[in-house]
């Protein structure tokens, strides 16, 4: 290497190193903060009619309701976007729209919900019904 | 967890009562239960449906088809493994292997669209700061937002009641980070909340919710 193409070479390498350890060196932003105090709380004790126990599954629909399954229960708990408690969706048994165990769920399109207990799976609507 | 996108795909993860499998699938809900070991679920991933155990329930519209598969294992060892290693969101799948913390991101047609290495957890210093904090870690965990950005979870737990998330794009590019408070586990990530369990001191359990502020 003559020392005219020696130079060249450093006078190219040496800004794309710099840029390469500039870009490495920044430092990935905070893009966001969770508030410090929940604006809901459900199941802490203080409503008997929401205590939950042995929680398996939190979803929560596009229109703020929350679905909350528990390894106890043989429905699925619901509460709307203020934790206030609505009709729960399935019950114990084993008919339509019953669960034999406790079930599992996920949330379809439109928020319907597909629950799965005892190997089948029951769609609702978004009502519950 | 039983888990779905907006669009319908649904992505069946049994975590919590261990070794299970995932099916996703195009237009349809297929749900496999199948006690195996994470190598033989995870040879299936990509394969024929016929090598595949018959699954428990099944839900069909035309065109349904497998398109991947993988399986999950033992959530109870908080912040050494991944407490889900597989989710879906967004019309994507993201796995991560146990032994070399990949994340592979495929779409719903089983197509590779990106990959990226999570923090591999130090044992040393979880265990150091589960002496020090007395604490209970939080599981190693990952989620999608409804934008199809992967969040993951950093798998130690923080002196300051935050834990931090690395946001990643769909092709796995990081894209910054979040704080979310440690206390909980995380569940669900959504436009301006996210959704979690926390559980008091005396064993009982509530589910919160945390507004989602943007840092400018």
């Amino acid at each position: 290497m003559t020392p005219t193409s020696f130079v060249l070479t450093a006078m190219l390498l040496v800004p794309a190193v710099a840029l390469a350890v500039g870009a490495q060196a920044r430092p990935t932003p905070v893009l966001y903060r969770a508030a410090a105090q929940p604006s809901v709380t459900i199941g802490d004790g203080d409503d008997p009619t929401t205590i939950l126990d042995q929680i398996v599954q939190v979803q929560r629909t596009r229109g703020g309701d929350l679905l909350v399954a528990t390894y106890r229960d043989r429905f699925i708990h619901r509460f709307d976007s203020r934790g206030r408690p609505l009709r729960p969706i399935g019950r114990a048994g084993g008919g339509r729209g019953e669960f034999g165990s406790s079930p599992e769920f996920t949330l379809l399109p439109g928020d319907s919900i597909a629950a799965l207990a005892n190997g089948q799976i029951t769609v609702f609507s978004p009502a519950g019904k | 967890m039983f888990g779905a996108d907006h669009r319908g795909y649904v992505l069946f993860s049994d975590a919590p009562r261990n070794a299970a499998a995932q099916i996703v699938v195009r237009d349809s809900v297929e749900v496999w239960r199948v006690q195996t070991t994470t190598a033989a679920v995870s040879r299936a991933f990509g394969g024929r449906r016929e090598r595949l155990p018959p699954p428990v329930a099944t839900t069909r519209r035309q065109g349904g088809r497998v398109t991947s598969s993988t399986s999950t294992s033992v959530s109870g060892s908080a912040g050494l493994r991944p407490a889900y290693h597989v989710v879906s969101g967004a019309e994507k799948v993201a796995l991560v292997e146990d032994s070399t913390w990949r994340v592979v991101l495929r779409d719903f047609d089983g197509r590779r669209v990106g990959q990226f290495t999570a923090p591999r957890p130090d044992a040393a210093r979880v265990r150091a700061a589960l002496a020090r904090d007395g604490g209970t870690l939080r599981a190693w965990r990952m989620l999608f937002d409804p934008t199809g950005r992967l969040w993951v979870q950093e798998p130690l737990p923080s002196s300051t009641g935050q834990s931090r998330w690395t946001i990643h794009s769909g092709t796995g590019a990081v894209l910054g980070h979040a704080m979310l408070p440690a206390r909980i586990n995380v569940m669900a990530i959504g436009t301006d909340v996210i959704v979690g369990i926390a559980r008091d001191p005396d064993g009982i359990q509530s589910v919160e919710v945390y507004p989602l502020q943007p840092v400018r």
